[in-house]
């Protein structure tokens, strides 16, 4: 069986992005009870658009409730769930056991357990199991050796991580924002301590040396060789990170992975010269050095990410289209050089070549003429924060991505 | 309310039993974080506990992967269990295992998770009888602690004084950095950071992981009589990781006059305070507002709120027009519609719709969807404001 394509939704934008470059599930938070308390999220005309969205692509909608509750925490649950019940959504992802007792007693939703509760093995999958989940969220130092072991001892989907960050923690077993920053890690507030820098002090033979590392930074996860293995293990759906992550990963990633599977529903193997492709698309996107963490093998030194976080990819994203010309408007506008309307994101000019990145296939690549703004005054170099026209490109699309390879900028 | 404390050695044992102790907590190397004995020692250390009459505790928190559980099983003497009269877990996994296949109590650890009245109050429902103690997360205040000692059926334990772990993961981070000729089983280390308020944070790594605590230990013992009060079964001392027994001591003879003794004095705390090997907090004791910072993570000021929002501002051209994604009352967006702006700054600005056109720049009289629009523009008004139609009272 070909596992679910699970794409983060930091926002209704990057969940119509998600949706439409494939993902076949998508996981997102309201404007309580997750992880992530910096990003947009999903106010409740949101929720419903979004729901509504997905669920005319066949996609379905996790509803993120995975935050360490404390008690004045649930004071608005029950409400919640009356809601996410009504909008149809297809689960909740859940790690607190209080949680799940009061989901259970609200709702019929369906529920899913976050890596949050660090379900490690196939003992913990059958307690949860009998408390009445339906879907582990694995905990990322689970292989897929032992997740297969896991599915086939509790008999309940499982679903794995396959590409982003990683928590070096335990999920769910990191305070230090709370200590150092006054932020519940567990509630959405987690400032990413173990990204910075530290000076360790080790006492050598009573003679103190010092060394500064990025120690306890992690590479981030990219299992893409490895989906072969994942769809052995019987893993139900793959889950991509990144809920606080650009629209340019959300689409970039899921599309590359939709690929892939599809691949593999087709032909039954990977061994596709396309593998490349799909690798180089990955790379294309803002990421740190990417590692296959615990999937194969307990996770070494090789996995540590000891460098300064760097922002830089090859690619950036140079705008999103906003509105693209219907097939009729561009037969009738014939005496009109048709036209898209994007939403810049980063500079570009005239004469840069920029790539449309398509819901599918492959990319079209193409130097720009000009570039206007509403006025049809000409731009020589446009604004992230801008509404600009640039020329039509070939099968474009409302919400498609158009990027620029970051290089452009050192060769001008 | 009870001490309890950690069991390293028979010297230890010795002076617990000279104090009156009840309990030890016995931490096996193979399942216990910071564990430092053997199997055999381990069964050894609890069978002398038993012939004291004190009552010895397995520990097992350690949290093992399908492959490490195996290992585990595959090592524990079929008996081991026997030697202890209780055993507290952390793990669900571990749990589900010993409600299986022992008889034994069960102590839950709820410090990391699961740490609500709901959650705490489903533990006792899954566990049932077999759940003799609730070990209390580091994060609840005191007063919180005293509603749920009210409201559970089990008993309840506390670190009154001891490291704060921070963090934990199986990787080995430490050791990458050392010697490559040079292995140990335990290193201890410190780390400080630019980006961090706090210095001297200690990170140790040893057999199952790498943990870093806080800088400062989790210290209640100046509350005295508040703890008592609270309904506790148990405050835990641990000082395993400076082998400081000598100190325990001093708390245990401390506790003993504070519960016979009503307003019994506290000058000891500050002796032992004094003694302590690093600084101490009281942690969230009185309040934990570790959620109270999240209104600043984002703007509110633009953020939608449902009732009579029009959409948000995308572009602004000065002196020409206003580029608005319209996403929501659009049949109510018309030329002469009077719409209020509400830039990230807070700042509030009035327009009414002089000028509308649609993308291909046409003028429109309404919006007939979801679109973007153009509209006259006004000063003072950024990118990411957020529109709404003007008679809506937003604050």
């Amino acid at each position: 069986m070909v596992p679910e394509l699970l794409s983060p939704a930091g926002s209704l934008e990057k969940l119509k992005v998600a949706v439409l470059y494939g993902a076949d599930a998508v996981y997102l938070g309201g404007q309580q009870f997750s992880l992530r308390s910096a990003a947009d999220n999903f106010t409740e005309k949101e929720l419903r658009e979004g729901v509504e969205f997905a669920h005319q692509r066949q996609c379905a909608v996790y509803v993120v409730l995975n935050a360490f509750f404390h008690d004045q925490d649930y004071e608005n649950l029950p409400e919640f769930l009356t809601l996410l019940e009504q909008l149809k959504v297809d689960a909740v992802i859940v790690s607190d056991i209080g949680t799940i007792e009061t989901i259970k007693e609200h709702s019929s939703l369906e529920i899913h357990l976050s890596t949050q509760a660090s379900c490690l093995n196939s003992e913990s999958a059958q307690f949860w199991k009998n408390i009445g989940v339906n879907r582990i969220v694995l905990g990322r130092e689970v292989s897929l050796a032992e997740a297969k072991e896991i599915k086939e001892n509790s008999g309940l989907e499982i679903e794995m991580f396959i590409h982003g960050s990683m928590c070096m923690a335990y999920s769910g077993n990191c305070v230090i924002s709370n200590y150092t920053q006054g932020r519940d890690s567990n509630r959405g507030g987690c400032a990413h301590s173990c990204r910075f820098e530290y000076e360790l002090e080790f006492s050598d033979n009573d003679e103190l040396r010092k060394k500064k590392a990025y120690f306890m930074s992690s590479k981030d996860l990219n299992g893409l060789k490895l989906l072969e293995e994942y769809i052995q293990a019987g893993v139900d759906s793959v889950k991509v990170e990144g809920r606080m992550k650009s629209h340019h990963y959300a689409g970039t990633v899921s599309k590359a992975y939709k690929e892939a599977l599809n691949f593999y529903r087709e032909k039954g193997h990977f061994l596709s010269d396309q593998l490349e492709e799909w690798e180089n698309e990955l790379s294309k996107v803002s990421h740190r050095e990417y590692s296959e963490a615990n999937l194969m093998f307990p996770a070494g030194e090789e996995t540590i990410y000891d460098e300064r976080e760097n922002e830089e990819s090859e690619y950036t994203i140079a705008c999103v289209i906003m509105e693209a010309p219907s097939e009729p408007q561009l037969e009738t506008g014939a005496n009109q050089e048709p036209f898209l309307l994007v939403d810049v994101r980063s500079h570009f000019s005239p004469g840069d070549c920029l790539e449309l990145v398509p819901f599918q296939g492959p990319v079209v690549s193409k130097e720009i003429s000009w570039i206007k703004d509403f006025d049809n005054e000409l731009v020589e170099k446009t604004r992230p924060g801008t509404l600009v026209k640039i020329p039509f490109f070939e099968g474009a699309q409302n919400y498609n991505l158009i990027r620029k390879k970051e290089v452009q900028k050192e060769q001008r | 309310m009870k001490l309890t404390t950690y069991l390293n050695s028979e010297i230890e044992l010795e002076t617990l039993n000279s104090l009156g102790g009840e309990e030890a907590i016995i931490s096996p190397l193979l399942i216990s974080r910071f564990g430092t004995l053997e199997l055999d020692d381990s069964m050894d250390l609890a069978k002398k506990c038993r012939v004291k009459g004190i009552m010895p505790i397995c520990e097992w928190d350690i949290l093992p992967t399908d492959k490490e559980f195996k290992t585990i099983t595959g090592q524990l003497p079929t008996n081991f269990f026997d030697h202890f009269d209780e055993i507290r877990v952390q793990d669900t996994g571990v749990l589900n295992f010993l409600l299986r296949e022992t008889k034994h109590p069960i102590q839950w650890i709820a410090e990391t998770a699961h740490h609500n009245l709901h959650a705490l109050k489903a533990m006792e429902k899954y566990i049932g009888k077999r759940l003799s103690r609730l070990i209390l997360s580091l994060e609840l205040p005191l007063d919180k602690i005293g509603t749920f000692t009210k409201e559970l059926q089990t008993p309840t334990e506390i670190l009154g004084l001891g490291r704060i772990l921070l963090f934990y993961t199986p990787r080995k981070l430490v050791s990458p950095l050392m010697d490559q000729n040079k292995k140990v089983d335990r290193i201890e280390i410190t780390a400080n950071s630019e980006e961090s308020p706090h210095r001297g944070f200690p990170v140790m790594q040893n057999a199952h992981g790498t943990f870093m605590f806080n800088p400062k230990d989790h210290c209640l013992l100046e509350y005295g009589d508040k703890l008592l009060n609270l309904g506790l079964s148990h405050l835990r001392i641990d000082l395993r990781h400076d082998f400081d027994f000598l100190l325990f001591s001093a708390i245990h003879q401390g506790f003993s006059v504070l519960q016979e003794e009503e307003n019994g004095d506290l000058n000891w705390v500050r002796e032992v305070k004094e003694n302590c090997p690093r600084p101490l907090i009281r942690g969230f004791a009185s309040v934990n507002k570790t959620d109270h910072q999240f209104i600043k993570l984002k703007n509110h000021r633009i953020a939608r709120t449902d009732k009579n929002y029009v959409g948000q501002v995308l572009d602004v051209k000065k002196g020409s027009y206003i580029a608005i994604k319209v996403k929501d009352n659009m049949d109510k967006v018309k030329l002469g519609t009077s719409l209020q702006l509400r830039t990230p700054e807070g700042k509030l600005k009035d327009v009414k719709l002089t000028k509308l056109k649609s993308s291909n720049g046409e003028n429109t009289q309404n919006v007939s969807g979801e679109e973007i629009v153009f509209i006259n523009h006004v000063g003072g008004v950024s990118v990411r404001t957020a529109v709404y139609l003007s008679h809506s009272k937003q604050n």
